[in-house]
């Protein structure tokens, strides 16, 4: 354990974990993103050239910073990790070379596996059914994803005039591809090595 | 004859993009050949929550890609990020392994792929000389602003052909097509991506930033060679106008298109009348009127 993290775990809620003996909130991030978080020193280049960084209740880096203080509940409600659309300028800016995205990403897998309920959940459901036209399919029909996704937010004629005018222009396929689908690889995905 | 990733959109959203990159590669005697049997790359989607499927989807397309060849052209910036942020990460053993294990088989051919952007073709040597030798005067004095986005070029890690913060392949098609490349400074802003279908107002606030800047650098057209890029600037122009609080439109086209339109292609083989907004705009459009 180095200096930096032995002084953030005196803080916030790393104490009970290192108390319990379980890893940190910073050692779980930083093993399931293959990131170095630690090194973050806050310079705000990362929130300086977000895109959506007035759309997020916490810039990157003070995500990070809640990271390395071990906050885990302020760090899996924020919408930040959600509302990231991964345009990777964060991740090829950084000082210290931390794939700043690929962190949003772990972010990600991480709420959902320990169960915290997305602060956004549109942008989860929207991934979701992509995914399930990957896996039915092999590849993705827009118009199914666009008609599963407005069913699922209940809103299913949300689209209709804009589809129409796509339909016309040529630019909707309503045919799909009707490939094999990658349901075994899907499955395999569960499965442990 | 270079095998060719086209990616989901190509066959939808992106036809126009399919079209003329098809009806452009032949006039210039590149051959192309659909790679058989692809599959989507995961996009965004499978990133955001599945790391293992992250990297299995690109890479079981690198392994059939092997089969047909050393190279592997695509199209769509997102599936060329993908494709290659898999295959840097694949260098790794643990993504290797874990790799293995979901596709079930060996992704040692995966790592040997060279991966190559359209615009890393197009622009070559003898293409561009083709273009300037047999141009028509279609795009004389029209001033066009280069639109690169997110995904061609921000990949940690592994890298891009093209410069990260300024990009210029576009430009020498520009040139070579007898159009003005305007220097603006939102080659490589974010166009939102899907927050066009999950938040309207957030992905209209974002296009509308770059919109205006190409209006205030009085460019005439907009080229880009992302799916997502043409969709949203094109989308959005398209929602202000019908809520009639768009200023000047500036149509949105693909680069091949506009390549193709320096070439003579006609209207039908570019699909230009397929932009949402603006086509009447575009040279060699015969939509007339919004």
């Amino acid at each position: 354990m180095d200096g930096l993290q032995a002084r953030s775990l005196e803080h916030g809620g790393g104490r009970a974990a290192l108390a319990a003996g379980g890893p940190t909130l910073l050692e779980r991030v930083e093993a399931h993103s293959g990131e170095a978080i630690r090194r973050c020193f806050q310079c705000d280049k990362c929130a300086t050239g977000c895109p959506l960084a007035t759309s997020m209740d916490r810039t990157p880096n003070e995500l990070f910073g809640l990271i390395q203080l071990g906050d885990g509940e302020a760090v899996f409600s924020s919408n930040t990790f959600w509302v990231c659309v991964s345009c990777y300028t964060c991740s090829v800016r950084c000082p210290n070379d931390i794939d700043i995205a690929g962190v949003m990403d772990a972010l990600r897998e991480l709420s959902l596996q320990e169960g915290h309920p997305p602060a956004w959940r549109r942008a989860r459901d929207f991934h979701e059914i992509f995914l399930d036209c990957v896996r039915r399919s092999g590849r993705v029909s827009e118009f199914a994803l666009m008609a599963r996704y407005h069913l699922k937010l209940r809103k299913p004629f949300g689209r209709l005039r804009l589809g129409w005018v796509l339909f016309r222009k040529g630019r909707l396929e309503l045919w799909s591809f009707r490939g094999q689908g990658l349901r075994r690889l899907f499955r395999r995905l569960k499965e442990p090595a | 004859m270079i095998p060719f990733y086209p990616g989901c959109t190509l066959g939808s959203s992106a036809r126009p993009y399919a079209c003329s990159l098809y009806w452009v590669f032949e006039r210039l005697g590149l051959e192309i050949r659909e790679l058989p049997g692809w599959t989507c790359c995961g996009a965004t989607s499978a990133h955001a929550l599945n790391r293992d499927l992250a990297y299995a989807l690109p890479a079981r397309n690198l392994n059939l890609a092997q089969q047909h060849g050393d190279e592997l052209m695509v199209a769509c910036s997102a599936c060329y990020n993908r494709l290659k942020a898999t295959q840097r990460a694949l260098q790794g053993s643990e993504v290797r392994a874990r790799t293995e294990h979901v596709l079930e088989e060996s992704i040692r051919g995966a790592l040997d792929v060279q991966i190559k952007n359209v615009l890393e073709i197009l622009p070559q040597g003898s293409s561009l000389e083709r273009i300037e030798r047999e141009r028509t005067g279609a795009l004389e004095g029209r001033k066009v602003a280069c639109y690169y986005g997110c995904l061609l070029t921000r990949i940690p890690r592994a890298g891009s052909f093209d410069a990260v913060e300024n990009p210029t392949s576009m430009e020498k098609l520009v040139t070579a097509a007898g159009a003005d490349a305007v220097d603006w400074p939102c080659k490589t802003s974010c166009c939102g991506a899907t927050l066009s279908v999950i938040d309207e107002g957030i992905a209209l606030r974002m296009c509308g930033r770059i919109l205006e800047m190409a209006r205030r650098w009085a460019a005439d057209l907009i080229v880009t060679s992302c799916p997502f890029c043409q969709y949203n600037l094109d989308w959005a122009q398209w929602r202000l106008s019908r809520e009639g609080a768009g200023d000047r439109t500036i149509p949105v086209i693909f680069i091949t298109q506009l390549v193709g339109l320096a070439l003579g292609g006609s209207d039908e083989e570019l699909m230009l009348g397929s932009i949402l907004a603006g086509a009447e705009a575009v040279p060699g459009s015969r939509v007339r009127g919004p």
